[in-house]
């Protein structure tokens, strides 16, 4: 039996009827077309479905679509600030290396943007905590942590 | 997957949902439950989420005490300072509790009824002398010790439609120190093998005047490890002492040969970390 629900994504309002067992993670991807959002383990074990909601991190596919009504979602596709500009964390996950096979990196993002607002100014052994939640599979844990550091020197004006 | 999801505004809502639903489950934070519902291990036929209910969120102190709410996130409870203040080895456990993403909509209210034997958050509250304060069917309040709430593997004395209103902890005395260690295989990610927490008071010439020590991932449920808390009372502290309580602590503990390690191991790793947790509760001791 579908209900009807209402989610504020990226700043959009939506207004659609889901079956109470679907995730966030199957209406971002499946409904609203959010492809940018990944599922992988399904479990809350690899972090690659990482989406924000009302600013906190949490994974995409161990949290209900009817269970979030009324915050603020916000994915991978609504962190660049326009059509043009990236993020600085997009930017430095590029300008480093970061991305390999790219399945990881949206989640690997979206945990940065809720880390870096918590702490602007991270130690490594702080990022490699910070990462606890998310996999990746390529190896490219080190290129991660450069970006990260990056980002975060970017985001405080280049200091 | 289907079941019908409800997400009262009170307590007394939820109760009333719950009896009309036979076949439902309430639900906190998620991270367990909806593990389970996929893995088909049940089958609900509805969910009441608890996400909504206020009576049983955030934490406040008195003089003596402090109230921690069941639904209250691991996440804001890590990012408390009364936590960090008056409980240290809550903190330790919960800064090393799976990820962020599942601490900020986990609970400590879902971590203790979930009553694994290896719960993180359960031998940092054993030691506190935590009361679990729990909202009954008539909506009246009842306490029990947290040691005698668990029941088994998964398993606690809770009444179906009952609802854990939080946790009633003991603010720590003068010259008390505690500290919680857990060994994991890596170091992100992981349930724990075994597990210390300790909690210890030192008054004159180093002599240990209480103590409190809780055991993870070694018995049936987590648990208060009586025999070596009596070996340890009243005696002068030492490195030494902690050594031989270590050998009356894994003698005391019955772990069991599983998926995360091998019952001697375990038994070792509750030796070792003995020492190891008393000698940070010490130093914590003597720094208030």
């Amino acid at each position: 039996m579908k209900q009807l629900i209402k989610l504020k994504v990226n700043g959009d309002e939506y207004e659609i009827a889901v079956a109470p067992w679907k995730t966030l993670n199957e209406v971002l991807r499946k409904e609203l077309n959010l492809t940018g959002t990944k599922l992988g383990c399904g479990t809350g074990d690899c972090g690659a479905c990482t989406v924000l909601v009302d600013g906190k991190a949490v994974n995409s596919c161990l949290t209900l679509a009817v269970e979030v009504q009324g915050k603020e979602i916000t994915t991978i596709e609504g962190l660049a600030e326009s059509e043009d500009k990236l993020h600085p964390i997009q930017e430095s996950f590029i300008e480093k290396g970061a991305v390999q096979c790219g399945f990881c990196t949206p989640g690997m993002i979206m945990t940065t943007k809720y880390f870096l607002e918590n702490n602007p100014s991270p130690t490594v052994e702080e990022i490699k905590k910070a990462l606890d939640g998310n996999l990746c599979r390529c190896t490219g844990y080190v290129k991660i942590i450069d970006a990260i550091q990056d980002a975060a020197k970017k985001m405080k004006g280049g200091k | 997957m289907n079941f019908r999801y409800f997400k009262p505004g009170s307590v007394g809502e939820a109760i009333y949902l719950k009896k009309e639903y036979k076949n439902s489950k309430y639900v906190a934070g998620g991270t367990d439950i909806f593990v389970l519902i996929k893995k088909k291990a049940i089958k609900p036929d509805a969910l009441i989420s608890l996400r909504n209910l206020n009576e049983i969120k955030g934490i406040e102190e008195n003089e003596k005490f402090v109230f921690i709410g069941a639904g209250t996130t691991l996440r804001e409870l890590e990012q408390s300072e009364v936590v960090r203040k008056y409980f240290p080895a809550l903190y330790d456990a919960l800064i090393n509790m799976a990820s962020v993403q599942i601490r900020n909509v986990g609970t400590i209210g879902g971590n203790i009824v979930n009553a694994s034997p290896g719960a993180d958050t359960a031998s940092p509250l054993l030691i506190y002398d935590a009361k679990v304060v729990i909202i009954m069917d008539d909506f009246k309040e009842r306490e029990l010790p947290l040691d005698e709430f668990f029941k088994g593997p998964k398993q606690v004395f809770l009444a179906e439609e009952e609802i854990v209103k939080g946790f009633l902890l003991k603010k720590p005395v003068k010259n008390s120190g505690s500290a919680y260690y857990k060994f994991m295989k890596r170091n992100a990610m992981d349930l724990a093998n075994a597990g210390v927490a300790m909690n210890i008071k030192i008054g004159d010439d180093d002599i240990i005047e209480d103590i409190k020590v809780g055991l993870t991932t070694v018995a049936p449920t987590p648990i208060r490890a009586t025999g070596t808390e009596e070996f340890l009372i009243h005696k002068k502290f030492s490195e030494e002492i902690l050594e031989q309580a270590g050998n009356i602590a894994k003698k005391e503990c019955s772990p069991i040969d599983d998926i995360r390690g091998k019952e001697w191991h375990k038994r070792e790793i509750i030796k070792a970390y003995i020492k190891r947790v008393g000698m940070i509760a010490y130093k914590r001791a003597k720094l208030i």
